[in-house]
């Protein structure tokens, strides 16, 4: 493959991380990666070497700080069989941990070491080399100055070779120096850093490419996380170009009157968001259109944030729905989580496993509120956008509620921001008059289409929801401050053509 | 490995064309001297010609030499400046008077 500038690049196997270096690592050359204990320079160099394979390309691993055993036993928790490869002389492990019983005296170069790489490369004609992390030398040998030496010349040594490689180096602590020894001062081609921060008591891993030489890459951190099936993925939090080109097609909301407020559905290929107060029917409407998709055949997946799966089972029951049947068809699958409990990268990385697997082409979250709880401001915004997009350019029809926290009118944050990347909005509400609770709905958005923009009132019944009518001589019901208008008297207010 | 119990077997790995493995040669040559090379056994390995040997070995850095008789293995690495320091931390006085 070949990236711009004409470099050769070699694909390091991370998903979406070949992407932020426009295809992968500059074929040949070193890149130093950086971080602090526990970010996952490890896995990562691990992975690198196991997608290698997996891609033809053999590999060296040198082990400056863990036993080679452990190094296979950590990286078959991935699904990485080191030892097979090793047995299929596609992988070398090379050994350098600390000799105890050296001493040191006068002076030293790396010549041993680079004898050993360069025939280990020879030997299962390599083309990556991870080395796994050069601290230890400076800590074995306390020369710092002579070992940043010898560690340069044994990469210029190397170089001719061809092997591309990532050296992994820690950092004392974030936003430091880039490494402990000053690596990043032989290391001169591309630096990559790993950060492992926490935010709002969760932690945050993120990768920024601080230096491709010669080349192009995406700046600015981007999060990760470490799957233990699959090792690192880099979290898609952009919205992904390039998906399905706007659908014309309709989809039914599961309710014909609300199909019929919205133009007849809502598009495939688009976000309807639903806002309102705990109890104006958000999740029934939500079942609804689940429904909907399972009688048409499609299938459908549930993230259910704020219920637990018993919890909604039941709920569904008192309305007459059954979930246990499509879920036995495999057109239904409930996901129900405390998201409060994951990180936001945990949580899309797992969402998007799940549509991959299921596949569903519709899908239901109840609640973007619940997401929103205790998340830091930044992570909810870059949640949203990424998932909200990830599933636009896979044309699932999607679903998600947000939920105000007073009963009678009121925005608030989640739905301020959310409401920029849903196509449609419709907005449930509580008013108050005469003494009289009731519940009107306003389609307040549609991307694209024409629809109705007068409230409507409606109710919930045992057998769901049904509208009652627009509502005539009311206003402030949005402002949660309604009143009949002027000209209106209490008898014709309300909605017109109530039914009892 | 049939050894005589009172020998002292040594092997030094070097790089050829480097400037403290060369050092590392002459001063090898000067400690034999100095502690009699009778029951010396020396084996000068470079790592560019044998590096399965230096892979056995687990060599990284160079020179080093390495006490490989008797046991416990010892070794130490650098360039021998001081030579006396060598002769202590491969415990080499104690080994020819035995």
């Amino acid at each position: 493959m070949t990236g711009t500038r004409g470099l050769a690049r070699i694909e390091v196997g991370i998903l979406g991380f070949d992407a932020l270096v426009h295809g992968g690592l500059p074929e040949g050359r070193s890149t130093l990666l950086a971080g602090s204990t526990g970010t996952g320079k490890t896995v990562f160099g691990l992975q690198f070497l196991a997608s290698g394979a997996r891609l033809g390309e053999s590999g060296v691993l040198v082990t400056f700080a863990e036993r080679p055993d452990d190094l296979i036993a950590n990286a078959e928790s991935f699904g990485w069989d080191l030892a097979g490869l090793v047995r299929d002389r596609r992988l070398a492990i090379l050994d350098a941990t600390p000799d105890a019983s050296a001493t040191v005296s006068g002076r030293f170069d790396l010549s041993g070491l680079s004898a050993r790489i360069g025939h280990a490369l020879d030997e299962v004609n390599g083309k990556r080399l991870f080395i796994d992390p050069i601290d230890a030398l400076f800590e074995e040998f306390s020369a710092a100055v002579e070992v940043r030496h010898a560690f340069a010349a044994m990469l210029r040594a190397l170089r001719p070779l061809g092997a591309t490689t990532v050296i992994a180096a820690e950092r004392p602590s974030e936003d430091d120096h880039i490494t402990r020894y000053g690596a990043e001062e032989f290391v001169v081609d591309n630096v990559v850093l790993l950060r492992n921060a926490r935010a709002s008591e969760r932690r945050r891993r993120t990768v920024e490419v601080l230096k491709l030489r010669g080349a192009d890459h995406h700046k600015g951190e981007f999060p990760f996380v470490i799957d233990p099936r699959c090792g690192i993925e880099i979290v898609p939090f952009s919205p992904i170009e390039g998906g399905a080109d706007g659908s014309a097609e309709r989809i039914s909301l599961g309710n014909a009157e609300l199909d019929a407020m919205f133009g007849g559905g809502m598009y495939r290929d688009s976000l309807m968001m639903i806002t309102g107060a705990t109890g104006t029917g958000k999740t029934l409407i939500g079942l609804q259109f689940m429904l909907a998709g399972i009688a048409a055949g499609e299938r459908v997946l549930y993230l259910s944030f704020e219920e637990s799966q018993w919890q909604l089972e039941r709920n569904a029951a008192a309305w007459g729905m059954d979930l246990k049947t499509p879920e036995r068809a495999e057109l239904l699958t409930v996901i129900s989580r405390y998201p409060a409990r994951l990180g936001l990268e945990d949580l899309l990385v797992e969402i998007k496993h799940t549509v991959e697997e299921f596949e569903p082409t519709r899908l239901v979250l109840d609640s973007m509120t619940a997401v929103e709880h205790n998340s830091p401001p930044k992570g909810f915004r870059e949640f949203s956008v990424g998932l909200s997009g990830y599933l636009k350019g896979r044309g699932v029809a999607t679903m998600m509620t947000t939920t105000l926290p007073n009963l009678l009118g009121g925005d608030h944050a989640t739905y301020l921001y959310l409401s920029t990347i849903a196509d449609a909005i419709l907005a449930l509400r509580y008013f108050d008059l005469d003494s009289e609770v009731r519940r009107a709905l306003l389609v307040l958005k549609v991307r694209g289409s024409q629809h109705a923009s007068r409230m409507h009132e409606y109710e919930i019944r045992e057998d769901g929801m049904s509208l009652l009518g627009p509502i005539q001589g009311i206003s402030g019901i949005l402002s949660g401050q309604a009143q009949h208008t002027a000209h209106s008297s209490k008898g014709s207010a309300g909605a017109g053509g109530r039914r009892e | 490995m049939e050894r005589e119990p009172d020998g002292v077997s040594l092997r030094m790995y070097v790089a050829s064309d480097t400037a403290p493995s060369g050092h590392a040669r002459r001063q090898l040559a000067a400690l034999c001297e100095r502690l009699g090379g009778e029951r010396w056994e020396v084996e000068v390995v470079d790592v560019f010609e044998r590096p399965a040997l230096a892979e056995a070995d687990r060599i990284v850095a160079t020179p080093v030499l390495i006490r490989l008789f008797p046991a416990p293995r010892l070794s130490v690495i650098g360039d021998f400046s001081d030579l006396d320091a060598v002769a202590a931390a491969l415990d080499l006085k104690e080994a020819v008077d035995r």
